[in-house]
């Protein structure tokens, strides 16, 4: 059989070529989940059926010439908060009501089926997409493939983990504080946070209404790009959705970043604890995008530290007030994280809720006269590799996973915010570089992404275990 | 009993959440950070004046999905 491809844009050509069918690529990414699955708790459903109905028809399309752009015929995985048709949400939860979304698609599901995307099932998450991974609830504890001790990151665990190994080649994440940004740095693949109403969030379940994004992870900027053309655009179901001309990412993509003036915040994000190899692995990605062609400007990015508790706070105070009468009543029925999360929206008051949008204000201010002087700012993503599980699949608290993941910050602000992997930890695992631009000018920062991947590799890596379990299969 | 055991304790019987023990402990002992990051966004001056990253709609339109 001809080798899987690991990108959107490799696919899609080969598809358009001949050389792939859409079925032999939807069975062939099937069969690395039936391998891998059990390893890394990355699917809570999958639809094989209705997914290689759907690769059936996308194939039938193109030999009838019927071209729905590069998604046509592309297996993609969506966490299990948002909603499908196939089968209830479960948000990963035993709170959540199964009739809730049953038998529709959110809007961004109805856009990839319209695209030919070919949906094979819904992925692991933490529960309603906040908290931690509980190992006392009857849910898979979601495992990264660069190393099954670690942590694939959250909330979109499952989106992250199953691209890195080979099991769809796009996934559909949110992110409230990092959501998309943190699996696509610990697993080794991009992630795209959008600005804020860039993608209609309705039949997804919520965290902070103020805060969440739906978005895409795939191997590259490039992918993104594809998956971003499809899912962005206003819908009136969602209140935030935003009515702005959606562009043509793709075909914006290109070339050198001459004239782009890259903003580097190195003073914010190397505390203590962060990896020996961050530094050189960051510094080395700079030195890549001014070979590039950009100008590289020294900044520090205003009201950080009070952003990081904008974000937290209205998180909490947002995503108590969605689950109150659920937590009162089912205390015990909720993760443990989940629980300790909300838990805290009861510690502040309405007017601190207030004053955390008053600062949020001000930040967008003083960031809008930031971008005068640069038109992207880079920095890691996160500080460390993927964090590791303890011998009893717990992972450290909620505060310490904040303390090194450098992503809240663009959801407080609503700016989009690209991460792409830029390396990897001496323990093999994956480090990030992180590109923000103004709200709507993804085209700017997938440029960027997709320039550097052009000059690099680290986003074309396959975890070990991935070719070991290839390899066992041929050989069987 | 310290004042942050009491004060969470209190916050989360008024709103009815009804956490442990070993809960209660968790929470209280973060909650002097927690306090600390709301006291910094009071004392950001430039908000003084600055409206709320808040919008209402007086006419919404109400569409559903899926």
């Amino acid at each position: 059989m001809t080798e899987v491809p690991l990108t959107i844009r490799e696919a899609a050509g080969m598809l358009r070529g001949r050389e792939l069918s859409s079925v032999e690529l939807t069975t062939g990414m099937l069969a690395c989940a039936d391998r891998l699955d059990a390893r890394l708790g990355t699917y809570l459903v999958r639809f094989d059926e209705q997914a290689l109905a759907a690769a059936r028809a996308a194939d039938a399309a193109l030999a009838a010439g019927i071209d729905h752009g590069p998604l046509q015929g592309i297996p993609v995985a969506v966490k299990d908060i948002l909603a499908a048709s196939e089968g209830p949400t479960t948000a990963q939860s035993l709170v959540l009501d199964p009739a809730w979304g049953a038998g529709r698609d959110a809007p961004i599901v109805s856009r990839l089926r319209a695209a030919g995307a070919v949906i094979t099932g819904k992925v692991t998450t933490m529960e309603f997409a906040c908290g931690m991974p509980d190992p006392a609830k009857p849910f898979p504890i979601p495992r990264n493939p660069w190393d099954t001790g670690t942590w694939p990151g959250g909330s979109s665990s499952g989106t992250g983990s199953g691209i890195a190994a080979g099991m769809f080649l796009a996934g559909i994440g949110t992110d409230t504080g990092g959501s998309i940004r943190c699996p696509a740095a610990y697993c080794g693949v991009s992630g795209l946070k959008a600005t804020f109403g860039r993608v209609p969030k309705s039949g997804c379940t919520p965290i902070g209404y103020s805060l969440d994004h739906v978005g895409p992870l795939a191997r590259s900027a490039w992918d993104c790009a594809a998956m971003l053309r499809v899912l962005a655009g206003h819908h009136p179901s969602d209140p935030e959705s935003a009515d702005v001309p959606v562009a043509d990412y793709v075909r914006a993509l290109g070339g050198d970043l001459r004239g782009v003036r890259v903003g580097v915040d190195r003073v914010h994000h190397f505390p203590d604890q962060a990896d020996p190899a961050l530094a050189g692995c960051f510094e080395a990605a700079v030195s890549a995008l001014e070979q590039l062609g950009a100008s590289v400007v020294e900044v520090s990015l205003p009201y950080w530290d009070e952003m990081l508790v904008a974000t937290m706070l209205t998180a909490y105070a947002e995503g108590l007030a969605y689950q109150m009468a659920d937590l009162r009543t089912r205390w015990e029925d909720f993760f443990a994280g989940t629980r300790l999360f909300a838990a805290r929206g009861a510690l502040v008051s309405g007017a601190d809720y207030v004053q955390a949008q008053r600062v949020r204000r001000v930040a967008q201010r003083a960031l809008q006269e930031l971008y005068r002087e640069v038109d992207l700012v880079v920095a890691p993503t996160a500080g460390t590799g993927a964090l590791r599980y303890d011998d009893h699949d717990e992972l450290a608290s909620l505060d310490t996973l904040l303390e090194t993941m450098f992503t809240g910050y663009w959801n407080a602000t609503g700016s989009p915010a690209l991460s792409v992997p830029m390396g990897f930890t001496a323990e093999g695992l994956p480090l990030s570089l992180q590109i923000a631009g103004r709200p709507f000018e993804e085209s700017l920062v997938l440029n960027a992404g997709d320039a550097y991947q052009g000059v690099t590799d680290w986003h074309l890596r396959v975890p070990p275990l991935v070719s070991e379990a290839a390899a066992v299969a041929v050989r069987a | 009993m310290s004042d942050a055991e009491t004060v969470v304790r209190t916050l989360l019987g008024e709103a009815g959440l009804p956490a442990s023990e070993s809960e209660i402990a968790t929470l209280a002992a973060a909650y002097p950070a927690l306090k600390a990051g709301v006291e910094r966004l009071y004392a950001v001056a430039e908000a003084r004046y600055e409206s709320p990253a808040l919008h209402f709609e007086v006419s919404p339109v109400f569409s559903d999905w899926g």
